[in-house]
């Protein structure tokens, strides 16, 4: 499973480290259905469930068949695009919270502003993650739900980015990567609550959809190192034709 | 094709009946929760978007059978009737209204939406 380089986020999970990798371009992983019998063969089909290949089991599915992204492929790429009006995964591990230091990244084309705080990544009340401001058109990153807790970038274009967010849970520090550049000075918020992730693409507190495209993402219950953040990045970046 | 419908406050009930005839499980009951959309009269609405086939879209304006998965008459094929008589099907965007469950064909969800006269309730994180 090694990737072209030789890296494969599979390492970051090596020892039982928790957390989740989503490769929509690995066929194997997707499934039409939410119970995962009906597998997903070719582009325009809806993906009602997706496993999560770093061996924890923190698979994301939709049981709503109307909530449903969309399996697309072209330009050798392949990814889940969702609509901008209801479609969102849910991890389905209800267990699956963040207690020590994050390392989170995504790979995501935002297609639309459209006036609304649209969830990329993340849940209720706490554990955003990564979010659309509507208002601006920034990406901010919200491991916690304090205004010290946010970091946000400049205004995104609608091209595929690789967002990165790290929190270092001891000191607080929160940081935020945009295509593998650190994109604003630490904070500490003084807000630890651990969060829980149970979003992929969209979902509370108002329901909003992200409207774009998600080529992959990776979440490890750690601080990664500089050199497995670049190779993270690097894989992400392959994935959705960013140039790092 | 890609329909996006338009579901008012009060035909959410019978709306979701409907979807769960069209869909495949009791999970579709929750087709149309949040009203985060509104027109300009400020009316309400829950709404989906999704790709379909001819074959749904034939079903959605036929008579309406008990799907085979519901065993338990867990779908009330009332309200999915008075859903149904409700529906209105277009092939291009039509203005939303509030005692009508609006159906729409379009590439662009959103796009159907605004062009069906609705803007998204904006709720900050």
């Amino acid at each position: 499973m090694m990737q072209s380089g030789g890296f494969s986020p599979a390492s970051l999970f090596a020892g039982g480290t928790e957390g989740a990798w989503y490769d929509p371009s690995d066929l194997t992983t997707l499934f039409q259905d939410s119970a995962g019998t009906t597998p997903v063969t070719t582009a325009g089909q809806p993906v009602g469930k997706m496993l999560d290949k770093s061996g924890n089991g923190n698979h994301v599915a939709q049981a709503i068949s109307a909530k449903r992204p969309t399996y697309t492929e072209g330009s050798g790429l392949a990814w889940l695009a969702f609509d901008g009006v209801d479609d969102a995964m849910e991890i389905q591990n209800a267990a699956f919270s963040f207690t020590g230091d994050q390392s989170v990244w995504v790979a995501a084309k935002h297609d639309t502003g459209n006036g609304r705080f649209i969830y990329l990544m993340g849940g209720s009340d706490k554990g955003y993650l990564f979010v659309t401001e509507g208002s601006t058109r920034k990406m901010r990153f919200i491991p916690i739900n304090t205004a010290d807790g946010v970091i946000s970038t400049s205004v995104i274009g609608t091209s595929p980015i690789v967002f990165g967010g790290a929190w270092d849970r001891s000191s607080g520090d929160i940081s935020l990567r945009e295509n593998g550049v650190e994109y604003t000075a630490s904070k500490t918020p003084a807000d630890v609550t651990v969060p829980v992730v149970t979003l992929l693409g969209g979902g509370n507190p108002n329901g909003a959809s992200w409207d774009g495209n998600i080529y992959g993402a990776v979440i490890v219950n750690n601080l990664t190192t500089a050199s497995e953040t670049g190779e993270v990045e690097a894989y992400l970046a392959a994935k959705s034709g960013v140039t790092l | 094709m890609r329909l996006t419908i338009a579901c008012p406050e009060a035909l959410r009930d019978d709306a979701n009946q409907l979807a769960m005839v069209l869909g495949y499980g009791p999970s579709d009951a929750e087709t149309y929760v949040a009203l985060n959309w509104q027109d300009a009269g400020g009316n309400l609405y829950a709404c989906a978007s999704l790709p379909v086939s001819d074959t749904f879209t034939t079903a959605a304006q036929s008579g309406l059978q008990r799907p085979a998965w519901d065993t338990d008459n867990h779908v009330n094929m009332a309200g999915a009737n008075r859903a149904q008589a409700a529906l209105v099907f277009s092939l291009t965007p039509v203005t939303a209204m509030p005692d009508k469950l609006t159906a729409c064909v379009g590439d662009d969800a959103l796009a159907t939406l605004a062009a069906m006269g609705l803007t998204h309730v904006v709720v900050d994180v």
